[in-house]
């Protein structure tokens, strides 16, 4: 049985003009009133009845939140209204977070990536966020503000499942945060898509490495996308133990298969999903592994 | 409501606008900048593009108060000056860069993504302030915003011409025949300006006072018996005007184009059959009331069982979908003894394909508008492909005569066959004549795609017997097609499906059964091929794997079987004349070897310069073997190839006629108007038409206008499908005009004082020419003054001529079953990664014999549409359903070629003229997709060594039967 189309409900446009005045209005409205920036998500599943808010608040002009900045000696702080495209052009992004750049410049269109922003793609907590990836290995930082003020969450203890997160009624995301990254460090993303079908990632693997006092000289990490609940991080501690040899990382590449159990769909078998992510993990850490001059 | 303020072209708007509105809603309802269209409202499609404070965005999605003091610039200010309706305004030579060029190469079909693509486009050169635009910079620009009729070649050729890296059109269009005037020389479209400066109307760009709108309940589940219909709580919320069930249709009951089978609107007590079903309709003061009101109304089903499958449907204690049962139509053909034939073979292959059912998804949803007007007549505006046809199903429905019906003919945007049913045209007039009041039903592309008849998925088995030495002894083939829970066309589609199932071979014994089944999907109906994309694939694959058996080349094998001029096809058919496969095989095959060449010589240099181990060793070898694969890392490539036919023209017996009416004016140098009812579905028949009509009456192609589609003003066309509007319409403009040109010669003649005979129509003017190098003896009169002539002697100005084709012999009689046959040959060289199992398009060179090219850019358009929309249908498209319930219930859910999937095209032309036709021309609107897929599915065997039976090509089980060693995917 299919639903007529339920088409687009009614809803208010807020537009506050300071975060406190936002976070009272969406902890006033818990259920009903929804925070946006680009809207790419939100109207979206709002024109499809999937969601089905009253309040609709846009937090994008809010103060501060259209700031990029990056300080050296403290990372790269991206204002959660920043959009993907200006976010991509940024030098500093380019030299030192090209990892993130690649990935977001993975997502959508370009016409969409004038409004997706790093904010929504990871509170809007989809398991396929292409964003995520880069945002987990680079140990990002979300500030956030609640009714009781600011505070940071850790990215990688953000997510709860598909569209969950920490986030409690009233919270806006104000700005992700990513520390200096370790010197020399590398990243690779790769996204498989399907031909057929849908548009939908079938696999995205991130990976990130960097030279260490460790047996091989290297640490490595690797973030699977869309095969889990939510973006899964993986210490690669295999690849720190021993020299690294193609072998290893083909090893390495097998504990990634193992450690996810992707279900099947109308998109791929879950015999693919596993073998796309063991192919896919080695070309991405054979990848780093060239870059970082092996 | 709050107020919007912002500016929009430069012009400062304030707007009252509801929160929940979106800025492309406000500017096509609220401001009337209709330019920018709605495809999908899901972000998906790109159509809604326009530019906010320098960026492009989506504007469907875009919530309008975040527009606030924004700067917009829509499709309607790019050019420097708004366009003006009048042909005689300068406009021309206001129009922007892009504007220019998306004209001048084509990329102007059916005009419905132009705008979006034209903003997206100016963002891009915008951004690129004057530097070299790259292909792929391009490629990223328009990755998501979607065209389904050029297949993006000349889009991004026009925008890189725009940005200064001109493009001649010398360059890429294919040699054709020259010697007339204008017939055979590249055309913009006469449509092309509306069209790039966004003034184009579609019908959901038409609005009447007091309109209200229309929506549709469906029915939601594929099989049930329909226990209830309660409307009243819908009835009696306000702002609704009408609530209508079945009850309320006056006259015929059901609708269709052969089998009257489809309930304009399901009865309580009767069934549905599936999930599209119509069971009422409401007319509202607006779009979202009427909503609302689908909500309140109550139906209960009891749940019958689903038929999904006509292999299921066939079977004996199959639930009846129709009374009749589940048998559409067994279609036969025969010709020889099969029997015999296969006895005599040295060789038998037998080979079972699926084929998927697919969407045409034409980027504009379904939109009527129905009115009454003061005279009590119904006008219904409506983008259709069969103006007459729609009215008089809307008048049996209506139960009133034919002539109190007119259609009135919106611009289309796209239909590629997907637009010949009835979708909102009998429930507009419904509700029109309920409300008194005009009404619009305006599909969402959900509803689109799960209302509208689909192509038809079909299991098809071909066995094949040849001699050793290749002479095909017999050919063979059982298909079953889905037609799903209505007939529509599938009658028809299915026929073609069957005859054209064992190739374009001659073969002295053939047999083709086929069973058109009635399942609880989505009605299957005419799509782009009709039936023959199916079997191409069926046939075109097991050739080439027959040919592996023979071990004889598969292109030697398909020449000495091809058809030929004197051949006999499996109806028994006779070919006399034009007859171009063999022509169309050897350009291939020699554009597929020097490529070859090519490749091989730079990787021969770059192998000297850094030698890769293996690969220099591999192509030491002999320059070009069909079928040999060559590898790149884990890269696997080859060229694949196949041929194909279709007929031209609804043959089988059908009275295939047009009318076409041609007035003249003495305006300004003089002009012409040819009108026909067929429509213009974006293939380009207003260029055909005035080309045709200019070459007869010696008129400059600028000087004649065309009106298309209004059952009033304009005689029947017939439909447009089968590929028969250049042959059919064609050849009624031109015998309209030639008579014109007769009755303007006596007229001219006696004032000239000359004989008739010595006239000369040309440059727009008459001409007496009789000396010998003909040349003007200087008794001429300019085209204007001999209409002025006409009008003083009180002679008509304009006559219609009914054009009939030659008459065809239905299925089963011998003889002549079509007019003609355009053929073609396409080659495809793809890549496929043996890691994850895609596949790519990198190149395709594709030989079509068309009869004569009319106008080589728009016949240049139609084959790289063509060529992107087979790619669609061999790699990316798919409509499945689960028990009746399809899965793409959204644009997100069908993923149709983007431009990252056009190829490299090459493409030639042959013209192997069919003396009826108009200056020799067949058809092309459909050959061009369909020997695409088989040639891609070949070349993956060719580089894998996995026969792909399936479509579309499923990467991951591609790549699980090349780990097994499988030889096939079934
Ligand atoms: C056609 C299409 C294609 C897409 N393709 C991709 C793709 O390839 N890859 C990909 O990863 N994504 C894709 N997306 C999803 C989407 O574009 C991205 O997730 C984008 O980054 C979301 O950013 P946004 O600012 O538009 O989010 P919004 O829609 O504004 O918000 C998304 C979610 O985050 C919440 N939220 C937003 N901002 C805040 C905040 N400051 N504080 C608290 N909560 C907040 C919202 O409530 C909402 O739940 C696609 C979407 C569309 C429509
Ligand atoms: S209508 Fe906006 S993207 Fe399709
Ligand atoms: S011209 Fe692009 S969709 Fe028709």
């Amino acid at each position: 049985m299919i639903t007529a189309h339920p088409g687009l409900p009614e809803f208010d446009y807020i537009r506050p003009t300071t975060l406190e005045e936002a976070s009272n209005f969406l902890a006033q409205h818990p259920g009903e009133a929804r925070a946006f920036i680009g809207g790419t998500d939100t109207f979206v599943r709002m024109r499809d009845g999937a969601w089905q808010d009253k309040y609709l608040v846009d937090v994008k002009g809010l103060p501060g939140m259209n700031d990029l900045t990056f300080i050296p000696a403290v990372g790269l702080r991206v204002g959660a209204a920043v959009n993907m495209n200006r976010l991509i052009a940024s030098p500093e992004v380019k030299e030192h977070y090209p990892l993130l750049a690649e990935a977001a410049h993975t997502v959508a269109s370009y016409q969409l990536r004038t409004r997706a922003t790093i904010a929504g793609n990871i509170c809007n907590a989809s398991p396929a966020g292409d964003t995520i990836g880069a945002g987990l290995v680079y140990d990002a930082k979300i500030h956030v503000h609640g009714v009781e003020g600011d505070r940071v969450e850790a990215l990688r203890a953000f997510f709860k499942g598909p569209g969950k997160t920490v986030l409690k009624p009233g919270d806006i995301v104000t700005a992700v945060e990513y520390p200096r990254p370790p010197q020399g460090a590398q990243g690779k993303y790769i996204k498989l898509g399907r031909n057929a079908i849908g548009d939908l990632a079938i696999v995205g693997v991130t990976a990130f490495g960097y030279p260490d006092r460790t047996s091989s000289g290297y640490r490595f990490l690797v973030v699977l996308a869309s095969v889990a609940p939510t973006p899964l991080l993986i210490d690669m501690t295999l690849l720190s133990e021993k020299p690294l040899t193609p072998e290893l990382i083909d090893e390495a590449a097998h504990v990634a298969m193992n450690s996810v159990k992707p279900i099947d769909d109308v998109r791929g078998s879950a015999r693919y999903r596993s073998l796309m992510v063991r192919n896919m993990t080695r070309n991405a850490l054979t990848e780093v592994w060239k870059k970082l001059g092996r | 409501m709050p107020a919007l303020n912002f500016t929009v072209n430069g012009k400062p708007v304030s707007v009252e606008v509801k929160p929940n509105e979106f800025l492309a809603e406000v500017l096509r309802y609220k401001l009337g900048l209709t330019g920018t269209k709605i495809g999908c409202n899901e972000a998906e499609c790109g159509s809604c593009t326009v530019i906010v404070d320098g960026q492009p965005v989506v504007s469907c999605i875009y919530p309008a108060l975040k527009a606030q003091g924004a700067q917009i610039e829509t499709i309607e200010g790019v050019a420097a000056q708004a366009y003006s309706p009048n042909p005689k305004s300068k406009i021309q030579n206001q129009l922007h860069p892009l504007q220019e060029n998306f004209i001048k190469h084509g990329a102007v079909q059916c005009g419905f993504c132009t705008p979006g693509m034209i903003m997206q486009a100016k963002a891009l050169l915008d951004r690129k302030q004057g530097e070299p635009v790259t292909d792929e910079e391009i490629k990223i620009a328009l990755k998501d915003t979607y065209c389904r009729c050029t297949g993006y070649v000349s889009i991004a050729n026009a925008i890189k011409s725009a940005n200064g890296q001109e493009i001649s059109l010398a360059d890429y269009l294919p040699v054709t025949k020259h010697g007339y005037h204008v017939v055979g020389e590249a055309k913009p479209r006469p449509d092309a300006v509306a069209k790039v400066t966004g003034a184009a109307k579609y019908a959901d760009d038409v609005v009447f006072p007091d309109m209200l709108f229309g929506a549709t309940l469906r029915a939601g589940v594929p099989h049930a018996l329909i226990k209830k219909i309660d409307t009243s709580k819908a009835q009696a919320l306000p702002g609704v005007h009408a609530v209508l069930t079945h009850a309320d249709v006056p006259g015929r009951k059901n609708h269709g184009l052969v089998t009257i089978d489809w309930p304009v609107l399901c009865a309580c007590g009767d069934k549905v059959r599936y999930v599209g079903d119509a069971i009422a309709i409401v007319a509202a003061d607006t779009q979202e009331i009427a909503q609302d009101a689908l909500n309140l109304i109550e139906v209960d089903y009891k749940l019958l069982p689903v038929v999904d499958t006509p292999e299921f449907a066939h079977q004996p204690d199959a639930p009846r979908v129709h009374e009749k049962g589940n048998l559409l139509k067994h279609i036969k053909v025969a010709r020889g003894d099969v029997e015999q034939g296969f006895a005599e073979a040295d060789v038998v292959l037998e080979r079972t394909y699926h084929t998927a059912s697919t969407d045409h998804a034409f980027l504009e949803p379904e939109c009527a508008i129905g009115r009454l007007t003061d005279e009590g007549r119904y006008e219904i505006y409506v983008g259709s492909q069969i103006a007459y046809q729609d009215r008089d199903q809307v008048a049996a429905s209506l139960g009133v005569p034919k002539e109190q019906v007119r259609i009135v003919g919106t611009l289309i945007g796209g239909g590629f066959g997907g637009k010949e049913d009835i979708m909102g045209q009998i429930h507009v007039a419904l509700l029109a004549k309920a409300t008194g009041r005009p009404v619009k039903i305006l599909y969402t592309r959900h509803e689109s795609l799960i209302a509208h008849p689909k192509r038809h998925a079909t299991t098809i088995t071909v066995k094949l017997g040849a001699k050793k030495n290749g002479r095909l002894t017999a050919a063979k083939a059982e298909l079953y097609g889905d037609t799903g829970a209505y007939a529509s066309l599938g009658e028809k589609v299915l026929t073609r499906a069957t005859t054209h199932a064992n190739g374009p071979y001659d073969v002295a014994n053939a047999k083709s059964d086929c069973f058109a089944m009635y399942t609880n999907n989505v009605p299957a109906g005419a799509f782009r091929g009709f039936g023959v994309t199916q079997s191409c694939f069926a046939v075109e694959m097991t050739m080439d794997e027959l040919a592996g058996r023979l071990g004889i080349d598969p292109i030697e094998l398909r020449k000495l079987n091809s058809l030929q001029v004197g051949s006999t096809t499996n109806t028994g058919q006779v070919l006399l004349e034009s007859v171009g496969l063999d022509e169309c095989l050897d350009h291939v095959v020699a554009a597929m070897k020097a490529d070859e060449a090519q490749r091989i010589a730079a990787q021969r240099t770059a192998a000297q310069r850094t030698p890769v181990p293996g690969i220099a060793a591999q192509h030491t070898a002999e320059p070009f073997i069909y079928g040999q694969p060559w590898k790149i890392g884990h890269k696997n490539y080859a060229w694949g190839l196949a041929v194909g036919y279709k007929n031209t023209g609804l043959g089988g017996g059908a009275n295939d006629c047009a009318g076409a009416e041609i007035e003249v004016y003495a305006c300004g140098a003089g002009t012409a108007e040819i009108r026909t009812s067929s429509a213009e579905i974006g293939q380009g028949l207003p260029g055909v038409l005035a080309a045709v009509v200019a070459e007869e009456l010696g008129l400059p192609f600028e000087q004649v206008t065309v009106l298309l589609s209004d059952t009033d003003l304009t005689p029947n066309g017939g439909p447009t499908t089968a590929s028969r509007q250049t042959y059919v319409s064609g050849n009624a403009a031109r015998h309209a005009a030639m008579q014109m040109r007769e009755v303007m010669s006596r007229v001219a003649a006696e004032r000239l004082d000359v004989s008739p005979d010595s006239l000369k129509f040309r440059n727009g003017r008459v001409e007496h020419a009789d000396d010998n190098n003909g040349h003007s003896r200087g008794k001429s009169a300019s085209f204007a003054e001999v209409v002025e002539w006409m009008q003083a002697e009180g002679r008509s100005t304009k006559l219609i001529y009914e054009y009939t084709a030659p008459e065809t012999r239905p299925l089963g009689q011998g003889g002549d079953m079509h007019v003609a046959f355009s053929y073609a040959a396409h080659a495809a060289l793809v890549e496929v990664d043996t890691e994850t199992g895609e596949v790519k398009v990198l190149k395709v060179i594709a030989a079509h014999d068309i009869g004569r090219a009319i106008n080589p850019l728009a016949l240049e358009g139609q084959i790289e549409g063509g060529i992107v929309m087979g790619i669609g249908n061999a790699l990316t498209e798919e409509f499945p359903h689960e028990q009746g319930v399809p899965w793409a219930q959204w644009l997100a859910r069908y993923k149709m070629p983007s431009i990252k999937h056009m190829p490299e095209i090459k493409s030639f032309i042959v013209e192997h003229e069919i003396s009826s036709g108009p200056f020799g021309a067949k058809g092309v609107g459909e050959i061009s997709s369909i020997p695409i897929t088989p040639a891609i599915t070949n070349a993956i065997a060719n580089a894998v060594g996995v026969r792909v039976r399936r479509l579309p090509v499923d990467q991951d089980t591609l790549l699980r039967a090349m780990k097994n060693g499988a030889k096939s995917v079934d």
